[in-house]
């Protein structure tokens, strides 16, 4: 049977023993986000200022994150494209590549739903975006779930140590 | 970013027009047997040596590239690699074919705004073409061998990153640079940049023979013009003459020596180049306000 594959999107699901509030916070906060995603993310409104903390990003604002160990230089920079306040955030991710994030309950658990579009799909492109974005979300995602759920924050902390999937 | 080994030829499509590059590609390979590539126009690119002393050939004039430099190619320019040395390992980083543009838009117009500025592209970066003396640079690009097939989640993403900041450093550490190379008093701008090049060309070399015996005459040769000419073009362009520039290089140097190291003072005006330290000394106080003693209390200046 031949099967044909979509490369200009993917879609993971993650089910997560909390509420869907603490997960939308964890996506659209600076502090949510620095507890289980790269290094840190700086969330400015349209006029520049930075977000507090605990502030929920906006559309039209702007994102900036960086990369463990590397906090001068942010690794990607976008906008936040979409947002409901309580169950639904879009951003721009690396090479403008729009990321939404939608947040629903599903047999008494919270359901992290992660879908990258607009792919590009030449040969070259589908390695580099779609395996290498999947590949990292995946990791990412189940780290999302481990620190949701009260365990640990799987992140490589040491330097030292380099080509890991944990960072 | 894509790592490959080495090609037989960078542009498959014809050799008349430079390659265009989707995305940065970084070639490197360790040779097991002679590599040539024969003459073709390259995209944009940052030509190093991992291992070895490698012999990159653009527009015909042959440059040879070690651990401690490395070699910008322009768009447009005749390259060609002959390299013959057992596990010498070339690397060439091809950075995509929008990126300069877009760095150089950003770096003028500011990230902010879009693209309705792009009337004026492509940018002319001939300015930045020569050996660029530079081992942190030649380090960075390296290190992207190890990233392109790291196994880090977002590896790509980093990698793209890292590739970004490479050429937006490069551009800012050359922003002196291009300003000289505006300093030419030549009406064609392709003038203006050959002189440009072949007079930048004779500073770097100055910088790594700051400590031998040279005359204006052999730093005159290194730019292909007789030491007349050499001398007003030099000074066009750094506001200085190269004696007083090489005088300028031997302080420096000497300073970072005093400050680095335990050498005796003698030793660190000789290992400058210095003939005599007592002119050294009243050079060096001149320059920096105070005598090189002052550094090593207790030792004769």
């Amino acid at each position: 049977m031949a099967i044909t594959h979509d490369f200009s999107t993917f879609k993971l699901r993650v089910n997560v023993k909390t509420s869907v509030e603490n997960a939308f916070q964890a996506w659209a906060t600076s502090a949510g986000q620095r507890s289980w995603f790269l290094g840190k993310t700086i969330f400015t409104d349209p006029e520049g200022r930075v977000r507090g903390d605990n502030e929920i990003a906006q559309v039209g604002d702007g994102h900036a994150m960086y990369l463990p160990f590397k906090p001068d230089e942010p690794v990607v920079k976008g906008k936040v494209l979409k947002t409901n306040g309580k169950d639904l955030f879009s951003f721009s991710f690396a090479n403008d590549i729009p990321v939404t994030i939608t947040i629903y309950k599903e047999h008494d658990e919270t359901i992290v739903e992660l879908i990258e579009s607009n792919l590009p799909t030449d040969e070259g492109s589908v390695a580099k975006q779609f395996v290498s974005d999947s590949k990292g979300w995946v990791f990412y995602l189940t780290n999302l779930k481990s620190t949701l759920e009260g365990g640990l924050d799987l992140r490589n902390t040491n330097e030292a140590i380099k080509n890991v999937i944990t960072h | 970013m894509l790592v490959r080994p080495l090609p037989k030829t960078f542009n498959p499509d014809n050799e008349i027009t430079p390659p265009v590059y989707v995305d940065h590609f970084l070639f490197s390979e360790t040779l097991k047997m002679p590599y040539q590539c024969p003459e073709h126009p390259s995209g944009i690119g940052l030509l190093v040596s991992e291992k070895g002393s490698c012999n990159y050939y653009v527009n015909g004039i042959k440059n040879q590239i070690d651990q401690n430099n490395v070699f910008f190619v322009n768009r447009g320019s005749q390259l060609a690699i002959k390299t013959t040395a057992f596990g010498v390992t070339p690397t060439m980083l091809f950075f995509n074919s929008q990126l300069p543009d877009l760095v150089q838009h950003s770096l003028i117009y500011s990230d902010e705004v879009l693209l309705e500025n792009f009337d004026n592209l492509p940018y002319d970066f001939s300015y930045l073409e020569r050996v660029h003396v530079d081992a942190g640079l030649r380090d960075r690009i390296i290190s992207l061998i190890e990233l392109g097939s790291s196994c880090s989640s977002f590896a790509d993403i980093q990698a793209d990153a890292a590739v970004r900041a490479i050429f937006e450093d490069l551009l800012k550490a050359n922003r002196e640079a291009y300003k000289f190379s505006q300093n030419i008093q030549a009406v064609k701008a392709s003038t203006r940049l050959e002189i440009f090049r072949r007079v930048s060309l004779a500073r770097n070399w100055m910088e790594e023979n700051f400590n031998t015996p040279i005359t204006l005459e052999d730093i005159a040769a290194v730019a292909s013009m007789n030491s007349q000419h050499f001398l007003r073009m030099f000074k066009q362009v750094y506001c200085i003459t190269p004696h007083q520039y090489l005088i300028d290089l031997k302080l420096r140097k000497a300073k970072h020596l005093l400050e680095s190291t335990k050498l005796t003072i003698n030793d660190i005006c000789l290992a400058v180049g210095f003939e005599s330290i007592f002119s050294f000394s009243i050079l060096y106080k001149k320059r920096f306000g105070r005598p090189p003693s002052q550094l090593r209390k207790g030792e004769p200046s």
